[in-house]
Order: structure tokens, then C-alpha cells, then sequence
């Protein structure tokens, strides 16, 4: 054993034992020349078989050289055969490929006839420049087979890493399997150690220390302390072993505790001396045994103790870490851990189904991958927010799917430490897609501003009530305004409280009876304002439910200014009916005037007319022609007053008779009156054309009196015509709908055409044409109480055509 | 034979002349008795006032009968004629300048016999007292008139 102890030839390393596998990250040649030639120098010297494969970046004959600069003894050793260096393709990719097993036994081998040859033990070096990307994994697993088993070989190992080609990761990587690192810090070369593997390693060393000194008490030891030969029997047991198993004597190597050891022993039998390690499970504990060949008759000695404890941790280990493991891998919860280096180690499915991606495709990747090009910046300085340790733990970022799609992702992070619990070894973080939410989020504070700007910009006072208390939960401005009354003055407050509204609710009791109907409505309910005013409001109530809360919900409107109004407009009517009932009175007084002034009228003219004709007879024969035409004049002239007399009485009562509306058939009536203008004039030739269906809306007398007003004009001017044509109907005429009667007769001159319609104004003699021209101002005065209008077209000699229309 | 009267309520003498002339020419020679008014008219129907000895066996065998009185106005006779049984079935005729409708509906609904309208043409209004003397006088049956029964 005081063998076990090497130098490394490394000052800032000092001494290991066999079994010290290592690495070295370097920058430039000289950092592998300064390392490695001191190191095969201390091998050489101590009887150690090196071997030192080389890269391209230090070759085999710059090695050569950098040895023989060092030592000018070196080239003996070369001859003695102690050192060999070779290129990597020689060893790492002898067969153009790199071979895990191949190169594990190379090694072994080498040992082996190292050993043969009488070396001490193997001490090596190999560069790693010439790992490629698609190697690195393979070439990891292989160093951690190395580290495990290494510490069984009398063998010293010094990996040289490039720095220019490890990233951190490859870093981490690297330092995890090796005892430690070198690496040059500000001009100098320091140890960098795995913490979990130097704890580890430590325990095992101090453990298999306490060991070899127990062994030197084998009957005391509380170890297991046996000694078999290669037969197979057992030479000597300590007393801790036959307590422990009483039966190991008889038993032989068939107990529990020794099978297959023999066979072990012969399979490590080329170690000459020296010592492996194994484990042995017997009923139900676990050992591990140190076990040496000694002597010269090789006899096995062997160390054991009970590493149950040790077991059931690191099993327990395992079994937590395929439980974790599973946890991650099944948990619906996307789950990402990234080292300090920001780089993802871990993406369970989970988080892949979130972002399409797939965990083998972003392990190693940093973490930025997950974000929009345009909030990269920003999330990672969120997330590095999360590292430096500032407390708050969750955070909201976009994640860019890897189909472009954009989803807000919840990160719940949380730091790993170390043991020490001083530095960070990873983060670890769950994210949880919020995208709906936050959709639904933004959807219903739209929907909530919307309605609550609805509540804030209402014209009318809106007040809310709770439904259970009657306590009022929300006023909007215009009530605040409305009432005078600041805003704070009303929350909380019972309605009743607040004494605006003690007409409908005074009391508690009042409230309980609001409360029971589904709708309440106060067309006029007096209010009066802080400062004093009088109004009047409409007060509508109605009760909801919203989620779990009824809510009574009060609409007031102020309605003082309609109020007034409606006031304004009842006075009014009033005046108007008085006016209405005045104009009757006036209008009664008026018909019972022209009654009895037209009496009175007739009576006269009467006398005028009959006391010149009774002239006319009694004085016959005294009279002279002139004189007897003087008479005649007298009479016309009575009897025209007495027409003027008849058609002002009917003109005003066409004004005055209320108008009696109904649905009329103005074809028949046009009939009725035409037959009774042919009745009365038998000796005149007369054609009627009546368009058939006509009918109107309006006060048939009337109507009646008008058809007769414009038949008769017509059948009087077309005296002249050998055979008169009056046609009645309806046609288009100044762009709309028209009743027309049209006749042949001698027309008139449009000049004129203004007077047509005034009382009394005629556009022919009497001697022309009799009447007194009232027709048809009265037609126009009929046709102007329907709502409609008449126009008259005509040309001298050509006929004429009048036009009206009806509402 | 006993004589066939007329009797005529008017106020206007021109009226009056006017329509004695017309009855002339339609040779119609009745006796005319004229009432100048209301009054007038009722006491010699009802032989009451100035009229009360008048023999009331002899009743006019028609009335001529204007509306527009003084004293008591033609309507208000007409009711007093039919609300008295001695006079209830006398023939009265209203002769009158009026066509207001008024005085059309009340005539009838009072219980007139006929209603003329006085045309202001003389010779129109000949025409009219000759048809009215024609059918009154010759072609009318008059109702029995007994004065002497007493209806109670």
C-alpha cells in the first residue's frame, strides 16, 4: 500500500494515489507542455510506464521534443522502452472510429504488460482534440466508465480538454468525470474539483484508509476479515465474520458471502497484487468487500464491510431519481431545468406538447430558443432576474411555438443549489399555458370597460344596491351629480339612509317589500337636492342576479324638464280648447246671422220682382217697349241678388258643416249627378265617360256638391258644342295622381286662368254664360277641406280640363 | 155651400199684395183671411182675443203659414194649432223664403202638411199658389172638422 501514493510532477497538485483520473482545459501548447512534460517526467522517474497520446496541435515529435528539452536522459527511457507516444488515430480512432470497449481493455491491456514487465503501474495522457460533436456523448460515457472503474487499476489518467472547443456545457460535463480539473486562472494553474465526486470519493478513500488499518487488527475488526486460497478454503475468519456469520467455517466459498469470488479472482488475476472491489448482497445486506491477493501462494484476503446504509442511500437515491425522473417525464406539468449557463438539461414531455418542440432537439440549447425573436432580450433578462435571486418567483413570457404559433406562458421558477447551498448547480421551472386566459382576460376587461363606461357615461342616475342588505355597492357620476351628493356619501349606505327616496323606501321594512317584487317603477317622485333643489324623477327598480349576488339596479331620470313640459303642453291645451270653444260660439252666432240675413234679404227682392211684373201686366198696354225693358231689368236684377244671396249661404255652410268621412265611390256619384244634369236639361246632346271603380276618402255631400259644381260648369260652356263631352276620371298631371273632369266646350284663355277659383270673378258675360262664379271657388273651398288641391288647364276653343286631388 | 177659406199668415203687406195677386191669377176666389202675426193667427184659429166670437163651425180650409213672425213666430203657431184638438188635422202649409234645413226638419216634425219655398220669381211664384190652390182647395179631401164635439 505505501505504494499508493504517486507523485504527479504537478506542483499545485502535489501527490495521488493510484486510481486519479483527471483532467486539464487548455488554451495554448505551452499549457499542455508545462503540464504534461513534469508529469511523465515524475512517472518516469518512479517506474512507471507512460504513455502519451498526442493531437494535432501537439504532435508526437513536438512532444518527443519538449521531453528531451526537459530531461536529457529521456531518450534512454525511450530506448528502455518505459514511454511510448502515439498519434490519436493510433489509439483513439484506430480503426477510424471511436470504441469505447476497445479502448477501456486497450488500457487495461497496457497496464497489464506494464505490470508484467515490472512497472510500478500506468500512468497516461490523451488529448481530446480530436473529439468531434457527433463523439462527445459516446466520448463522455466513456470517461465515466473510466472514472468508475479506475480506481480499481494501479493507473494514473490526465485528459486534456481544448477550451476553445468546450462550451460550459461540455465543461460541466467533463469536470463530472474526473476527480478534478485544471484549469489556468488568472496566469495560474488551480484545482478545480467535482464537489460530488470528490464527497464521494473522499468517503470511499477514508473508508477503504480505515480499512487498510483495521486490517492490520483482523481479530479485533469489526470488519469481515477472511482469508481463502484459491482452492477455495477458508484459511482464517475473524471473530466480527463468524458472529456475523456463523456458518462461513463450514460453508466454505459456497456461503453466500464468498460465491463467485474464486472465479473473480482468477478473472483479475493479473493484477499481482493489489486489490479489487465488489459488492455482495446476503440476506438482505449489502457488503462491499476489499479483496486482496497476498503472498506468494495467492491467497485471497478479503476486507468486507457493511455498506447497507451507503446501499439503501445511493439505492434510494436511484429510486428517487427514477422517481423524480418519472414525475418529470409524466407530470401534465411542463417542466424545463437549465444550467447556470442558461442552457435546457431537462424538457419533459409536458413541456414539449407545450412547445412543439422536441427535448432532443433543444438539450444543450440555450433557453432563449423558446422565445419570439422580438422578446428575447426581454425575457431572458426576466428569467436571469429569477438567478440573481431577487424575490419574486413568476413571471409571464411569450413562447413561440414551433410552428409560429404565439402563447403566454406562466414560468414558475426555482434555483438548485449545491450542498454547500451556496451556488446555483441548475433552475428548474414550470410553466403553465395561460394563453386562454389571458385571451378571456383581455375579452372580459374589454366587456368590462365597455359596460362600465356605459355606467360611467349614462344620462340617466344609475344606482346599485346589494339585493340581501340593501346597502348601496355602486353610484354613477350622473347621479353624484344629479343628487349633489359626493360619491363616498353614498357606498356603503342603506338606501333608506339616504332620504331622497323616502317616498318609496323609509324604512328597512320598505326595502324588504322592494326586495320581493321583480320590478318597481315611481313615474313622479319629488326629490330634492343637497343644495336645495326641487326635481322631479322617473324611479325604475329591478333586481338580477349576477353569479352568486343579487343585485337591485335603480334607474332615476330626471324628468323635471319634461315635466314642465308636459305642464306647458296642458296649458296650451287648454287655451286651445277655449279658443276651440270660443270659435264655436262664434261660428254658431255666424250661421244664425247669415240665416237671417239671407231671410231677410229675400223678402225685398220679392216685391222688387213682383210688383215689376205686375207693372208689366197691369200696365201692358201704357208702357213702351223701353219702358217694359226697364221692368225687365228690375227682375233680372232680383233674381240675380237672390242667387248672389243662395250661393254666399251655401259657400260659408261649405265652410262651416263638419265633414263626415267616408270610404266614397266617386264613380257612382259622378253617375248619379251626370243623369240628374241630363234629366234636367233633355234637350241637350250629352255624353258622359266615367271611369268605372273610382273611389276616394272624404265627406260624400261635399264631394257631391263639388262633382256637381265642375258636371255643371262643363255642361254649361259646352252650350255652343252641337254635342257636348264630359269625361271624368283619373290621370297623372303635374307629377302626381289626379281626378279629372275634362269637356269640349269653348275653354278658356290660361291668361286667366288665376281667377278661375276666386268667388264671384267670371271670365264671360252673363250674357255669355249665366252664373254667378261661385262654383267653382266653392269646388276649390270642398276640395281645400279634403286636404287636396285643384288646377284647371284649358285653351280658348279647345275645351277645358280640371284637375283635383284628394288628402 | 159653405165657403172654402184661406187663411194666410204673413207680416210683409208687400208679401201680402203679392200673393193675393198670384191667387187672383190663378183664379182662385176664395175667401183670404190674413193674419199680420202670430197672435193674430192663433186668435182667429182658436177664436180667441179679437177673434172669439168668430163662428168657429167654419175653419179655414188651409193655412198659409210663413215662419218668420212677430209676436209668436210661424213654428210656435204650428205647434199650438196641433197641440189644440179642435185644430189638430187643420192643413197648414209653410210658406217661406227659408230652405235652411232646420226649419225644413222642425216644419215637419211640428206637423206641417207642406213645405214651399217662396220663389223670388213672380211668375215661378203664380205657378206655386195655383198647384198649392189646386190641390188644397179642389183636390184635397179635407178632415172632418166637428167644432161642436166636445172632446174630453
Amino acid at each position: 500500500m505505501q505504494e499508493e501514493i504517486r507523485k504527479s510532477g504537478i506542483d499545485v497538485i502535489g501527490n495521488i494515489p493510484w486510481g486519479t483520473h483527471f483532467c486539464q482545459f487548455y488554451q495554448t501548447k505551452k499549457d499542455l507542455v508545462d503540464t504534461l512534460v513534469p508529469y511523465f517526467q515524475a512517472g518516469l522517474e518512479n517506474n512507471e510506464y507512460c504513455i502519451w497520446v498526442t493531437a494535432d496541435n501537439l504532435t508526437v515529435a513536438e512532444a518527443r521534443k519538449a521531453m528531451t528539452k526537459a530531461n536529457k536522459s529521456f531518450s534512454a527511457y525511450v530506448k528502455k522502452g518505459q514511454i511510448e507516444i502515439l498519434p490519436y488515430t493510433e489509439w483513439y480512432l484506430r480503426d477510424g472510429s471511436f470504441d469505447s470497449e476497445r479502448v477501456l481493455n486497450g488500457w487495461v491491456e497496457k497496464l497489464n504488460q506494464a505490470l508484467k514487465k515490472g512497472y510500478a503501474g500506468l500512468r497516461l495522457t490523451g488529448n481530446t482534440l480530436w473529439l468531434e460533436k457527433k463523439d462527445w456523448r459516446s466520448f463522455t460515457d466513456y470517461e465515466e466508465a473510466v472514472n468508475n472503474v479506475i480506481g480499481n487499476y494501479r493507473m494514473i489518467a490526465l485528459c486534456t480538454y481544448s477550451l476553445d472547443k468546450c462550451g460550459a456545457a461540455e465543461i460541466v460535463d467533463v469536470i463530472r468525470n474526473h476527480e478534478f480539473a485544471l484549469i489556468k486562472q488568472s496566469g495560474k494553474w488551480e484545482i478545480f474539483e467535482s464537489s460530488r465526486y470528490k464527497n464521494t470519493k473522499e468517503a470511499l478513500r477514508a473508508a477503504r484508509d480505515k480499512l487498510a488499518y483495521l486490517a492490520s487488527f483482523p481479530a479485533m475488526n469489526p470488519m469481515q476479515v477472511i482469508e481463502i486460497d484459491m482452492a477455495g478454503k477458508v484459511k482464517y475468519c475473524n471473530d466480527s465474520t463468524i458472529k456475523l456469520f456463523p456458518a462461513m467455517m463450514e460453508k466454505g466459498i459456497q456461503h453466500p458471502y464468498l460465491i463467485g469470488l474464486i472465479e473473480m479472482a482468477r478473472t483479475h488475476s493479473l493484477l499481482k497484487s493489489g486489490y479489487f472491489s465488489r459488492v455482495v448482497e446476503v440476506n438482505g445486506q449489502f457488503y462491499e468487500q476489499l479483496v486482496y491477493i497476498v503472498g506468494d501462494d495467492k491467497d485471497i484476503r478479503i476486507y468486507g464491510h457493511d455498506i447497507s446504509e451507503h446501499k439503501q442511500a445511493e439505492d434510494l437515491l436511484r429510486e428517487t431519481s427514477n422517481y423524480l425522473n418519472n414525475l418529470l417525464d409524466y407530470a401534465n406539468a411542463p417542466i424545463i431545468v437549465w444550467d447556470p449557463h442558461f442552457r435546457i438539461s431537462r424538457f419533459n414531455p409536458a413541456f414539449e406538447r407545450l412547445t412543439g418542440f422536441k427535448s432532443k432537439d433543444v438539450l444543450g440549447l440555450g433557453l432563449d430558443i423558446l422565445f419570439p425573436e422580438n422578446k428575447k432580450v426581454e425575457s431572458m433578462r426576466q428569467i436571469r432576474r429569477t438567478l440573481s435571486g431577487e424575490r419574486w418567483e413568476v413571471v409571464e413570457l411569450p413562447v413561440l411555438r414551433v410552428d409560429g404559433e404565439l402563447r403566454t406562458v406562466l414560468w414558475n421558477s426555482a434555483n438548485v443549489y449545491d450542498t454547500d447551498g451556496k451556488k446555483i448547480v441548475a433552475t428548474i421551472a414550470q410553466g403553465q399555458d395561460i394563453t386562454e386566459r389571458k385571451l378571456a382576460e383581455e375579452a372580459m376587461k374589454t366587456s368590462e370597460t365597455k359596460y362600465r363606461r356605459l355606467f360611467e357615461a349614462a344620462k340617466d342616475g344609475i344606482l346599485l344596491l346589494d339585493a340581501d342588505t340593501g346597502h348601496i355597492i355602486d353610484v354613477n357620476p350622473y347621479l353624484v351629480e344629479m343628487l349633489g351628493l359626493p360619491y363616498r356619501e353614498f357606498i356603503g349606505k342603506p338606501l333608506w339612509e339616504l332620504g331622497y327616496f323616502r317616498d318609496i323606501i323609509a324604512s328597512k321594512a320598505n326595502f324588504l317589500e322592494l326586495q320581493k317584487s321583480k320590478y318597481i317603477r315611481y313615474e313622479d317622485l319629488p326629490l330634492r337636492t343637497v343644495d336645495g333643489r326641487e326635481m322631479k324623477v322617473e324611479f325604475v327598480s329591478n333586481i338580477y342576479q349576477v353569479e352568486n349576488n343579487k343585485i337591485i339596479q335603480c334607474n332615476i331620470r330626471d324628468i323635471t324638464k319634461r315635466k314642465l313640459a308636459e305642464e306647458e303642453v296642458n296649458k296650451l291645451n287648454e287655451i286651445l280648447k277655449h279658443r276651440a270653444a270660443a270659435l264655436e260660439i262664434a261660428n254658431n252666432e255666424l250661421e244664425a246671422f247669415a240665416y237671417s240675413v239671407s231671410h231677410d234679404l229675400r223678402a225685398p227682392l220679392r216685391s222688387m220682382e213682383g210688383f215689376s211684373q205686375a207693372l208689366l201686366e197691369d200696365c201692358f198696354d201704357i208702357l213702351n217697349d223701353e219702358c217694359k225693358d226697364y221692368l225687365k231689368r228690375i227682375q233680372n236684377s232680383a233674381e240675380l241678388m237672390a242667387q248672389l244671396i243662395d250661393d254666399m249661404l251655401r259657400l260659408s255652410q261649405i265652410t262651416r258643416v263638419d265633414m263626415i268621412l267616408n270610404k266614397v265611390n266617386l264613380s257612382e256619384m259622378a253617375h248619379t249627378v251626370a243623369a240628374k244634369l241630363k234629366n234636367n236639361s233633355p234637350d241637350r246632346k250629352i255624353t258622359f265617360e266615367i271611369t268605372a271603380g273610382l273611389t276616394a276618402y272624404g265627406d260624400g255631400k261635399l264631394l257631391s256638391i263639388a262633382l256637381e259644381n265642375l258636371f255643371g260648369n262643363a255642361l254649361k260652356f259646352t252650350g255652343p258644342v252641337p254635342e257636348a263631352h264630359i269625361e271624368f276620371g283619373i290621370t297623372e298631371n303635374r307629377g302626381q295622381k289626379a281626378y279629372f273632369v275634362r269637356d269640349n266646350g269653348v275653354g278658356f284663355d290660361m291668361t286667366y286662368a288665376n281667377k278661375l277659383f276666386k268667388p264671384f270673378q267670371r271670365l264671360h258675360t252673363i250674357a255669355e254664360f249665366p252664373g254667378t262664379g261661385i262654383g267653382l271657388a266653392s269646388v276649390q273651398r270642398i276640395i281645400q277641406r279634403h286636404g287636396g288641391k285643384v288646377w284647371a288647364d284649358g285653351k280658348v276653343g279647345e275645351g277645358a280640363a280640371f284637375y283635383f286631388t284628394l288628402g | 155651400m159653405e165657403e172654402k177659406i184661406i187663411l194666410l199668415v204673413e207680416d210683409n203687406p208687400d208679401d201680402v199684395t203679392l200673393t193675393e195677386r198670384a191667387l187672383k191669377k190663378s183664379h182662385i176666389l176664395n175667401k183670404l183671411v190674413v193674419a199680420k202675426d202670430g197672435a193674430e193667427a192663433l186668435d182667429y184659429i182658436l177664436g180667441t182675443g179679437n177673434y172669439s166670437d168668430r163662428d168657429m163651425n167654419s175653419m179655414p180650409e188651409v193655412v198659409l203659414l210663413d215662419l218668420k213672425l212677430p209676436k209668436i213666430d210661424g213654428l210656435e203657431v204650428l205647434k199650438r194649432i196641433r197641440s189644440d184638438k179642435r185644430t189638430k188635422l187643420l192643413p197648414v202649409v209653410i210658406l217661406t223664403s227659408s230652405k235652411e234645413e232646420n226649419d225644413l226638419i222642425n216644419g215637419y216634425t211640428l206637423g206641417a202638411n207642406s213645405y214651399i219655398r217662396k220663389p223670388v220669381n213672380f211668375n215661378q211664384f203664380v205657378e206655386a199658389i195655383h198647384q198649392l190652390g189646386l190641390y188644397w182647395l179642389v183636390l184635397n179631401e179635407s178632415p172632418p172638422m166637428d167644432t161642436r164635439k166636445t172632446n174630453g
